[in-house]
């Protein structure tokens, strides 16, 4: 009995993870960088607006996932 | 839609981006010398030039859409265009008074164009994968 080792699983989810962490770095240079040092203090709409940027960060990491499953499948 | 939202995303990351150096207008001086500082001040005047071209961008990009009659690019356009005028006439506000609360209201009209902005570009893109 052989296990098969799920590479294009693992090599779609090193991808994501690379890209993912490319994406935060980007984020936190260009956005939330200038933001803390402008307001080095918490205010409600500051963290909605962080809340808003993690939301569509964490949404398209799963979308990229999905998709490149999909991608895969077909 | 695509095109512009990115554009106008990627103009507000750099105006961000450029009035991230911690620079400070010297306080208790009058409105007028403190304009004179921000607009002789390479990097906070090249914040000002960008922030102008997202401005106009931002009307060009309302009145695109008021040409297309694209319902959902109409709205986030002229929501877009509000936090924009926002975060200009703020600016405005915190040169000549140097008031925490204007730097607020310039920060939070810009978080809103990011977001509406944002949003337009995440559509036009959907709007792009579907089949015709």
């Amino acid at each position: 009995m052989s296990i098969t080792f799920p590479e294009g699983v693992v090599v779609r989810s090193a991808g994501t993870i690379i890209l993912g962490a490319y994406i935060a770095v980007l984020m936190a240079a260009l956005i939330l960088g200038p933001l803390v040092i402008l307001h080095g203090y918490r205010a409600w709409w500051l963290d909605a607006f962080y809340a808003v940027l993690f939301g569509a960060y964490i949404g398209g990491i799963i979308r990229r996932q999905r998709m490149a499953g999909r991608n895969a499948e077909s | 839609m695509k095109k512009m939202s990115r554009a106008l995303v990627v103009g507000l990351v750099v105006v961000v981006a450029l009035a991230a150096f911690n620079i400070t207008i010297p306080a208790g001086k009058s409105a007028a010398s403190n304009w004179k500082f921000v607009l002789t001040h390479p990097i906070i005047l090249l914040h000002v030039i960008t922030a102008t071209a997202v401005l106009i961008t931002a009307v060009v990009a309302l009145a695109a859409s008021i040409r297309g009659r694209d319902r959902s690019w109409m709205a986030l356009s002229a929501a877009g265009l509000a936090f924009v005028l926002i975060a200009f006439v703020a600016g405005d506000q915190y040169v000549m008074s140097l008031h925490k609360s204007a730097l607020n209201y310039m920060s939070f009209g810009w978080a809103g164009a990011v977001i509406m902005y944002g949003t337009g570009w995440y559509l036009g893109r959907k709007k792009e994968r579907l089949p015709r």
